[in-house]
């Protein structure tokens, strides 16, 4: 008997917010980013001396505003997905607007962050507690610019799309995503800038 | 309601700075700071993912990655 069940499934009928390919997913690279936290924290027991001079480079108030500019862009998706569920489409546009403006925040921010670094002669090179703070920042930096790239085609395709179930997944998978990408930066953020500032 | 998350996440990122900042006894800020981050992801978890009302299994294994990360970083810290 042939199986006619297509790829995408029934991912418009299922229960709850988002569909499970999308919790699939996150838990997988929720498990990538707790092992380099492992392996940062192994090294940093190895050698901490070298961990704890080179925190001292990083600037903690640069990331704080990085931390302000993600949780609020989290807050908005949030909104913008209520706005979705409410048919709302002015909402849906304006909050994945805000949304987009606060990414690009972070973006720029982290750009200015890193050529700082990079003008200072610090690469991924220059011991290992730098080749985590490029790795682990770099990869969180990808998620981020591949978030936007999400919430500005959700925004893109909002007024042609709204009340649509496809369309409620699909925000709701981008928004999950997003709010992922805001909880491994809550971690990043005290584990990389917090722990050297504490007297 | 999502915007009184986003205020008491504000209110616990500022709180958890000025902790690092002022308190001298470091192995309790350490801890606090990291427990700080654990309340803050599962107030995403739970208010902006809305993982009550995904399929159990999820809330479960992401909580437990909450737990399990916090503490990693806290044990991670503790003996140095």
């Amino acid at each position: 008997m042939m199986n006619n069940a297509s790829p995408q499934g029934d991912s418009a009928l299922e229960p709850g917010p988002g569909t499970n390919g999308i919790w699939t997913f996150v838990f997988i690279d929720m498990l990538v980013f707790l092992m380099f936290f492992l392996i940062y924290v192994s090294e940093r027991h190895r050698v901490t001396e070298v961990f704890v001079k080179s925190q001292h480079h990083l600037t903690p108030w640069v990331a704080l505003l990085s931390t302000v500019a993600l949780l609020t862009s989290s807050w908005c998706v949030a909104e913008a997905v209520q706005a979705t569920r409410r048919l709302d489409v002015r909402a849906v546009t304006r909050w994945l607007g805000f949304s987009l403006l606060l990414g690009g925040v972070f973006v720029i921010n982290k750009i200015v962050e890193y050529s700082g670094k990079i003008a200072a002669g610090i690469s991924p090179a220059t011991n290992s507690f730098f080749s985590f703070y490029f790795l682990i920042t770099g990869i969180h930096f990808l998620h981020v610019c591949v978030g936007m790239i999400f919430i500005a085609h959700c925004r893109a395709s909002a007024s042609g799309e709204t009340g649509r179930t496809q369309y409620l997944k699909k925000i709701e998978n981008t928004g999950l995503f997003w709010h992922f990408v805001d909880i491994l930066w809550l971690f990043i953020f005290p584990l990389l800038y917090l722990t050297e500032l504490v007297q | 309601m999502p915007m009184r998350i986003w205020l008491l996440l504000m209110a616990l990122t500022f709180g958890s700075v000025l902790l690092a900042e002022e308190l001298h006894a470091r192995q309790i800020t350490l801890v606090a700071i990291f427990l700080i981050a654990a309340v803050k992801a599962e107030l995403v978890m739970d208010h902006y993912m809305e993982a009550r009302h995904t399929q159990r299994h999820w809330l479960i294994m992401y909580f437990i990655w909450i737990i399990v990360v916090t503490l990693l970083l806290v044990g991670g810290h503790s003996w140095v």
